[in-house]
Formats: C-alpha cells, sequence, structure tokens
C-alpha cells in the first residue's frame, strides 16, 4: 500500500496555495483531482481590435468551432462563458448532481477549478470581517502577504479604496492603466468626492491578481483585451500556474481523472474511495492525512459521505446584482484603442464605516465579449440594435455588486440518495428574509444614486438568481468546541482524526467581496499548521 | 438508391433555402456585400444549433423572406412580444456571424467619435422601439406571433 504523507483533493485556488506550502517544505504530497482539462492559450495573441479587422479564423475563436457560444448558457450563472473556458464546468451536471429551485451555483471539475475563471479580484478581509468569519486575525493578516508574494497582486497603494482593498499589508505592483471611460468616471468622483465620502462611498482602484511587470517567467499585462479567452504571458494568476511549477520541480505528485466520493479512517491512515470519471472504475488512494480542497460544495459532499449522522448542512453565499448603465459622456466615442475587460474600478459602501458590513461593487467597462451577447436581451430589432449598439458600448459600464451575506434559517444543502453516478444528490435551497431583502434593495439603491451623480444612466437592476455570486461557504462551521460537521479553528474536520478541510467550509459570514484571496490564505495558514504540528 | 437521391434533393434544397434566408438577413442587418463563407456559416450553424422553427414561425419566416421590408417591424414586434421566438435566434446568430467576419467587424466598432452621438442615440432608440410597438400590433392583429 502507497502511503503519502498527505494527499490534497482538487487542483483550484486552495489546494494549488496548500500544496505550494506543503511541497515547499519537503512533504510528500498526492494531488488528487478530476481534472478536467482545457486550453487557454498563453502565447501572444492577436490584441482584440487587430483580430477583429485582420483574422479570417475569428468565428471559430470567438463563438467555438461549434458554435457554443451562441448556445442557450451552459449555467444561468455564467452567461459570459466562453469556448475556451467551458471546460471549467465540463461534466459537473453528471457528477455533481444538484437539484433546487432557487440556488444554482457553479462548481468545477477542472484542473485549476474555479480559479480558471476568476476575474482576479483579491481583496483582504478587514479585521473586523475576518472575526465573524471566525477566523484569526493577525494570522490571516500574515497569511495573505505569503499568498500576494506567490500570486502577484497589482492596484493602488493610496487611493480611497486602498484600505478596502488590501489595507497594504503586503507590497503590491502597479495598478493597469484605466480605459479612457473608466478614467474619465473615476476623475468625475474625484471632484465629487466629499459628497461620496459623506454616503460612506469610496471608489478606487481594484487589486488584481495581475502582474504589471515581469516576475517568475510571468508577464506583464499587455491591454490585449482577450483576457476571456487567454491568459498572454501568464499575466494572470490560474491555480495551473502554481501545480504546473510544482510538478516541473517533481514535488507533486499530480493523479488527475478521479472523482472521491468519500474517505475513512483506519489506524491512523485515511483511505480514500474514488471513481474513475473515464472508466467508473473504483480505486483506494491512501495517506497520513488528507486535505479537503475542493470547493465548498464538493467537500461537503465527500463530508456527508463519509461521516454519519447529518441531516442537513447550512450554507451562505453572497447575493449579487449586475447593473448595467451608460455612462453618458462617451455615448459614440472611439472604442478601438488598447484596452482592458478586467474590473476597472472598485466601489466600497460601507454604511457603518467600520469596515464590517461592507458592499462591494466592481465596475467593469465592456467589448470583448462582442455586441452580440447584449443584443440578445435588448428589446430593439436587430437592424436598429446594430446601430444603436455602436454608439451605445464605448459607453456601457456594468457593476457587480456583491451583498454581504450572513447564516439565514432555511438556507441548506442535503445530500439524498438518487440514481444518479455517485448515488447521490444534493438538494439546496436559499432564501432571503425581508431584512436581508430590505438591505439589499438599499444597496442597490445607494449604488444607483451614487452612478446617477457620476453622469450615468442605469439601464436595470438584475439580481441573478441565488449562487449566482459564485461565493460559497459555511457549511461546516468553525467551532472552538468539539461538534459533528463543524471544524476547528486550525482546519481539523471534528470526529476525524487526520482529515483537515482548507477551502471556505468553515467560514461563518461571507463580507460582501471577493473570498478568494482570503480562501488561499486560509488553506496556506491550515497547511502552515499542520506542519507545525507534525 | 431512389431514396438517397430523394434525400440529397431535400438536403438542397433546405441548403438554398437558408442561403437565400441568409442573404436576406444579412442585407436587414446592413452588409452590402455577402459573402460565400458567410451564407456556408449560417448555414452550418443553423444546422449544428437548435435552431429548427415550428410551423408559425415558419410560416411568418416566408413572409418576411418575400416582403423584406416587413423585417424591421416584426422583428421589432418580436422583440417586445416573443423574444424567444424561433426568428429572433436565427437572426441573434447572423448578428454574430457578421460581427466575428472581417469584412462586417467595421459596422459593429466605434471606429471614430460619432458626432452629435447622445442626439443620435436617443434618436435611434426610439425610432427602433416605435418600429417594435409597430410590429408587436401588426403580430397580434394578424395572429402571426
Ligand atoms: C467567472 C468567475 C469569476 C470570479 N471572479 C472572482 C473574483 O474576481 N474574485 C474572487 O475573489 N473570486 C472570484 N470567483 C470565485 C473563485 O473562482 C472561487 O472562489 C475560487 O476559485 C474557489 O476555489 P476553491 O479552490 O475553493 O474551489 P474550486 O475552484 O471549485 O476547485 C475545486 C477543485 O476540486 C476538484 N474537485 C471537486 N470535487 C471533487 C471530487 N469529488 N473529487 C475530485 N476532485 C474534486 C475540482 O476538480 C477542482 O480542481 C470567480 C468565479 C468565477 C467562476
Amino acid at each position: 500500500m502507497e502511503l503519502a504523507d498527505y494527499i490534497i483533493i482538487g487542483s483550484g485556488c486552495t489546494g494549488a496555495m496548500a500544496a505550494e506550502t506543503l511541497c515547499g517544505n519537503g512533504r510528500s504530497v498526492l494531488m488528487i483531482d478530476a481534472g478536467i482539462e482545457g486550453e487557454i492559450s498563453t502565447k501572444h495573441n492577436d490584441d482584440f481590435i487587430s483580430k477583429r479587422l485582420h483574422d479570417e479564423h475569428q468565428s471559430e475563436f470567438f463563438l467555438g468551432d461549434a458554435f457554443e457560444a451562441l448556445r442557450e448558457p451552459v449555467h444561468p450563472n455564467i452567461p459570459q462563458q466562453t469556448p475556451q473556458r467551458a471546460f471549467m464546468n465540463a461534466q459537473t451536471d453528471r457528477f455533481l448532481s444538484i437539484q433546487s429551485n432557487n440556488f444554482f451555483p457553479v462548481e468545477s471539475l477542472a484542473f485549476g477549478g474555479l480559479g480558471n475563471g476568476w476575474g482576479l479580484g483579491s481583496y483582504t478581509f478587514s479585521d473586523n470581517e475576518l472575526r465573524k468569519c471566525n477566523l484569526p486575525v493577525d494570522e490571516m493578516n500574515n497569511a495573505y502577504k505569503t499568498v500576494a508574494e506567490r500570486i502577484g497582486i497589482s492596484g493602488s497603494v493610496d487611493d480611497d479604496a486602498s484600505a478596502y482593498c488590501h489595507n497594504n499589508l503586503f507590497p503590491i505592483q502597479p495598478p493597469i492603466r484605466l480605459n479612457p471611460a473608466a478614467e474619465s468616471l473615476y476623475y468625475k468622483y474625484k471632484k465629487k468626492q466629499k459628497q461620496f465620502t459623506q454616503k460612506g462611498i469610496a471608489i478606487g482602484r481594484p487589486s488584481l491578481a495581475l502582474l504589471t511587470k515581469d516576475i517568475d517567467g510571468r508577464k506583464a499585462y499587455g491591454y490585449n483585451d482577450t483576457d476571456f479567452y487567454t491568459n498572454e504571458g501568464n499575466s494572470a494568476y490560474r491555480p495551473y500556474i502554481t501545480i504546473h511549477k510544482l510538478i516541473n520541480q517533481g514535488i507533486l505528485d499530480y493523479k488527475k481523472g478521479w472523482l472521491i466520493l468519500s474517505f475513512k479512517e483506519e489506524d491512523n491512515v485515511v483511505s480514500i474511495q474514488c471513481l474513475s470519471i473515464h472508466s467508473q472504475e473504483i480505486k483506494h488512494f491512501h495517506a497520513r492525512k488528507l486535505i479537503l480542497c475542493s470547493g465548498t460544495l464538493g467537500t461537503s459532499r465527500i463530508v456527508m459521505r463519509s461521516l454519519a449522522g447529518f441531516d442537513q448542512l447550512p450554507v451562505i453565499c453572497n447575493a449579487y446584482t449586475y447593473m448595467p448603465m451608460i455612462y453618458l459622456p462617451f455615448v459614440g466615442k472611439q472604442h478601438t484603442g488598447k484596452f482592458s475587460s478586467l474590473a476597472q474600478l472598485a466601489m466600497f459602501y460601507d454604511p457603518d464605516n467600520d469596515h464590517s458590513n461592507v458592499a462591494m461593487a466592481s465596475v467593469y467597462n465592456y467589448r470583448s465579449l462582442l455586441n452580440f451577447r447584449i443584443m440578445k436581451q435588448m428589446p430593439l430589432n436587430h437592424a436598429d440594435g446594430r446601430k444603436f449598439l455602436q454608439l451605445m458600448i464605448p459607453s456601457l459600464f456594468i457593476a457587480g455588486i456583491f451583498h454581504p451575506a450572513t447564516y439565514l434559517q432555511g438556507n441548506t444543502i442535503q445530500l439524498k440518495q438518487s440514481s444518479s453516478v455517485t448515488g447521490d444528490t444534493l438538494f439546496t435551497n436559499y432564501t432571503y428574509i425581508d431584512k436581508e431583502e430590505a438591505m439589499i434593495s438599499h444597496t442597490e439603491k445607494v449604488y444607483s444614486s451614487a452612478f446617477r451623480k457620476l453622469s450615468c444612466l442605469v439601464l436595470k437592476k438584475m439580481r441573478t438568481i441565488t449562487g449566482g455570486s459564485i461565493h460559497y461557504a459555511g457549511t461546516l462551521p468553525f467551532s472552538d468546541t468539539e461538534k459533528p460537521f463543524h471544524i476547528s479553528r486550525n482546519g481539523k474536520l471534528y470526529g476525524t482524526s487526520n482529515v483537515y478541510v482548507a477551502d471556505g467550509c468553515g467560514f461563518t459570514y461571507l463580507p460582501g467581496k471577493g473570498l478568494t484571496l482570503s480562501l488561499m490564505a486560509y488553506a496556506h495558514m491550515t497547511a502552515s499548521k499542520l506542519l507545525r504540528n507534525e | 438508391m431512389l431514396y438517397l437521391n430523394k434525400r440529397n434533393k431535400t438536403q438542397k434544397r433546405m441548403q438554398n433555402e437558408l442561403e437565400h434566408e441568409a442573404v436576406v438577413f444579412a442585407r436587414y442587418l446592413g452588409a452590402k456585400e455577402i459573402s460565400p463563407s458567410l451564407q456556408l456559416r449560417y448555414y452550418k450553424a443553423v444546422e449544428t444549433l437548435p435552431l429548427k422553427l415550428n410551423a408559425k414561425e415558419t410560416a411568418l419566416l416566408k413572409r418576411i423572406t418575400r416582403f423584406s421590408f416587413l423585417l424591421p417591424f416584426i422583428d421589432g414586434g418580436l422583440a417586445l412580444i416573443n423574444t424567444k421566438h424561433g426568428i429572433r435566434k436565427r437572426l441573434l446568430v447572423m448578428f454574430a456571424l457578421m460581427e466575428t467576419d472581417t469584412m462586417y467587424a467595421d459596422m459593429f466598432l466605434t471606429k471614430d467619435v460619432q458626432p452629435f452621438a447622445i442626439i443620435g442615440f436617443f434618436y435611434k432608440g426610439g425610432v427602433a422601439m416605435l418600429k417594435g410597438l409597430a410590429g408587436a400590433c401588426l403580430l397580434k392583429c394578424l395572429r402571426w406571433s
């Protein structure tokens, strides 16, 4: 029987960070993963406009060989999916069976997980937010530093949003250049800054896991505006970068094609039961310690199958509002220069002025996802719509607002037997009670009023179906006392001797901002503690 | 043999119909010249994607390909009363194919600053809305939708 020191399940952002910490300290690590692969080109590409004007094969690039981009979205909550990223959610309907009337999470069985498509927004949780999450403040602040150094983060160090983005906890690279429309919007904000501050709103540059200077063989961002299709020079941090590095150094053993069903402990050995996603063969792997990094819902499925005595588990998820708007001064402006489709501005609404209940909006310009996706949603005929969009697109901003989330009674997940490939289906329920609903509506109003002050015509407020924020947590809450289906502060799953959870399952609160930097910091922290306590 | 010949003929006829449809749609969207490759890609897309029309949709398609001046009204009307209509879906496919074709890309990009853009913007939007309303009335009155 082969026995690894550690087995890590999953190759997403959390798995990559836990692996780097353990492998870097000389431990033998086996990473087991469903690991469905796709091809995201890292080579230099034409910029978006040259491609549009000169590339005879652009249709295959933008729409897919089989016109995938023109099909109904694979998932209602990721309408912006491009053909190049389709692998991110491949086979989830087959192996991650789910049923719900009101909660549609996005999950991944890909090599690199959801990190293949994340928007790179990298935000630290404030001390108050960390406390609400039940995370140790000092240790997390140290862990942020390590992770930031590994993945490379760019942003501003001294604008109004810096304290919300990263609080200068670690050195960062300069921010990306703003698109002209975003620059103009930001300038408008600066002129009216006082009014905004009084309302509890701060605007600045987002911190992104994106290089603006070359490091470690990765290249600085090139403003080619093909971010949804490629990752040129690996300027954007994606988990495959870490995992390829560890594999190439010969310090990580990576096995793909295996879906972990459950685990069992015997004589200080954890035995993991896996199903081949290709042949349905069942196989067992063994380790001294198991670290689950399969995404909050993925990990919960494995735990629910492995430990008896559960009925249902709680779950938290940020509510998410899209706000498309027209920035009137930019209607009909030239729109063919160097450009970025990544987040341009970060807005923070802090009603209590103490960083404890913040709702953040990421503000994007629109271009490289093409006009047809917008046309599809417009109540106009296509011929006039085309001309209308030609004028509108240069002025189109889309704000995505994350609302903070706490536990609410009735928001649960439950694993029930079924005839699916894995023999079970996850039943989910997610609704808001009046108080939460009122807070979300209030925040939406605050944001639309702020945008109006910045000369934007807000077209719509669209709340995605619950699950649409793609931020999930809290299924196995942290607890200082031993309780079933809870985890200790050092990540150990209560009721087991050697099983650890290093993804978002323990977080007892979800601040209204990107959670992934905190997930990665937590994964690193858990792995470090394991090393210390060996 | 006879059966195969018949099948080939049906397929050929379908291809001709779709190529004609492609010409009508592309002209409607503003194309001056229509490349054979665009027609072919449209044919392939309709074959590949779930874009089959039901009997009512097919009848309406026949009318608008014969009387193409009706297209902006019918298209706009459907945008208001039945966004999932098969004809809207096919028009969107042509829109996307033209957008990703070097020959037509210019028609979708804003390469120069447009003077009086804000007026044009509201005017174009308003006119399109009116066409849509007229089209919706037409569809309802003639029970075409
Ligand atoms: C379009 C998009 C944009 C986003 N933008 C942002 C952003 O800007 N900022 C931000 O903070 N967050 C963002 N996110 C969220 C972010 O991507 C996730 O929070 C993060 O990637 C989660 O990482 P994870 O490691 O916990 O899980 P995942 O990425 O879900 O990884 C899970 C891994 O486990 C494997 N796995 C799962 N179950 C099993 C099993 N049973 N057996 C074997 N392997 C298994 C999978 O193959 C995968 O490798 C975005 C997400 C998406 C989709």
